[in-house]
């Protein structure tokens, strides 16, 4: 199936889990099999590679004053 | 003797006993009876030993700050001052502290408070929310100082780095703590268009139950069951369930333990994709595998067999039949040429030739075959034919018949 922009990697890999689930069925043709097979072994390389770039984001501090939200980078104690 | 009106008298009185500092800020052992609330708030109520009876009076403002309901048999200690009622002209103790004795009042509280929700569904299990996968921010409501947010800071930059903390800070214990809780759960769910955040974190580390208190009240447990953001619990106590342990969607005995509840393990998660491409590679093989075993089967089936041997049954009836035919031909041709043969050999008898050979001649007159005396008149020019030639000849003068002749001659010539 053609995708038209990249998945995230929680798509990838619910993609992933239907793909082993359906072919585990076994009712698809050769054809379909093959195909799924690649895209299958496609998404677990862009699942593993995403597992593997993550980075740590910055955490943040947010308050609430006079309903405005203030906003700044969290710094942990001891880190 | 001067005469003093009644007033006069329960004025008197009056001050007397508000001057005795003894009568003041005092603590009175006793059994609650005839507990009565007014519409107002205000409470009526008797304490009692085995000797005495004081009359109490619990006003609006402080019954609304107990954390039990008081009831009648209950041992309590109750804390106010003594003053006199004018109008009956009888003492009472105003009340402004009210503790259950033996239990601490806490306790009790809490287990009012908890039959208070649960029979309001603030904990039933329908009402909870599942946790997301794979958050990416997590929204944390605990004090930013301390260890709480520390440990809660490591679990999820170890096991899963790209989720993004967004800490409410809140004092998590003593005056007004509840409402900043309270306030702090309610912020991620009003501002969740500027903040989102996929789970939310409330909690602080372990302590008595006056420290955990905060977690015990009402408001921070409404707060709790209203949040459309689910909610793990995180009040650092192994044994003991806060009241907002009860309405969280997860409930996790430590923060570290919050924290692992919320995100995923990374390496845990490489595993499993692993596991998933593997597997997906084995069933495609298996698949491919059935595929070919059942693409054999087919073909080894009559069904597909059929047309090549049919055709070869075909090859076959044809080859005989043209082993068939070939030999009936030769056959027939053997018979013809066998008739033919005899055919020729009558022919061969009958032709003159074969007459010739045996020592007979043919004579001829002209141009026909004699085969009469009376053909012939003496001196007629015959041609005699024999096996091996021809001859001229003269014929003479006629011969008797020969007997054996006779016969013929009645026959042929009547």
């Amino acid at each position: 199936m053609p995708r038209k922009k990249e998945l995230s990697f929680e798509e990838s890999l619910a993609r992933l889990e239907s793909i082993v689930a359906q072919i585990e069925k076994g009712d698809t043709d050769l054809q379909e099999l093959m195909a799924n097979y690649s895209e299958g072994i496609q998404l677990s390389k862009n699942c593993l590679m995403s597992l593997e770039r993550a980075e740590k984001a910055m955490d943040l501090m947010v308050q609430e004053k006079d309903g405005q939200i203030i906003q700044s980078e969290l710094t942990i104690e001891g880190k | 003797m001067a005469v003093y009106s009644v007033s006069d008298v329960t004025r008197y009185i009056k001050s007397l006993l508000s001057q005795e500092q003894a009568l003041q800020h005092l603590m009175v052992r006793g059994e609650i009876s005839n507990f009565r609330c007014y519409p107002s708030g205000h409470c009526y109520f008797t304490l009692k030993d085995a000797a005495s009876t004081l009359k109490c009076v619990l006003f609006s403002s402080r019954a609304r700050r107990l954390r039990f309901q008081p009831v009648n048999g209950l041992q309590v200690v109750a804390t106010g001052n003594i003053t006199v009622y004018e109008k009956d002209g009888a003492y009472q103790l105003l009340v402004d502290t009210l503790l259950p004795e033996g239990t601490g009042d806490l306790a009790l509280a809490y287990e009012q408070l908890k039959e208070k929700l649960q029979a309001e569904g603030l904990f039933d299990q329908a009402h909870k929310q599942s946790l997301p996968r794979f958050p990416r921010r997590v929204g944390v409501v605990t004090s930013s100082a301390g260890a709480v947010l520390r440990d809660i800071y490591h679990v999820i930059s170890h096991r899963w780095p790209a989720a993004q903390i967004v800490l409410y800070p809140v004092q998590v214990q003593g005056e007004g703590s509840a409402e900043q809780v309270a306030a702090g759960i309610e912020f991620f769910n009003r501002r969740h268009r500027e903040q989102p955040v996929d789970v939310l974190i409330a909690g602080r580390g372990g302590g008595s139950m006056e420290d955990l208190w905060s977690f015990n009240e009402e408001i921070v447990v409404r707060a709790i069951y209203a949040s459309k953001i689910p909610i793990i619990s995180a009040v650092g106590h192994e044994t003991d369930f806060t009241l907002a342990d009860f309405a969280a969607d997860v409930r996790a005995a430590t923060p570290s333990q919050a924290a692992e509840l919320a995100v995923p393990d990374r390496s845990e998660l490489v595993r499993y994709v692993d596991s998933l491409s593997a597997r997906l590679v084995q069933i495609t093989k298996r698949q491919l595998q059935n595929k070919r075993l059942r693409l054999n089967a087919a073909l080894q089936s009559t069904a597909l067999r059929a047309p090549q041997q049919l055709l070869a049954e075909r090859r076959q009836r044809l080859d005989k039949a043209s082993l068939r035919l070939q030999q009936l031909m030769e056959a027939a041709l053997k018979q013809r040429r066998h008739r033919l043969e005899l055919a020729l050999g009558k022919l061969d008898m009958l032709s003159p030739v074969h007459v010739l050979r045996r020592g007979y001649g043919l004579i001829e007159h002209g141009n026909s075959i004699v085969t009469s005396v009376k053909q012939i008149k003496p001196g007629d020019e015959l041609v005699l034919t024999f096996k091996d030639g021809r001859i001229r000849a003269t014929a003479g003068d006629k011969l008797p018949t020969l007997p054996e002749h006779k016969a013929d001659m009645r026959k042929g010539v009547s």
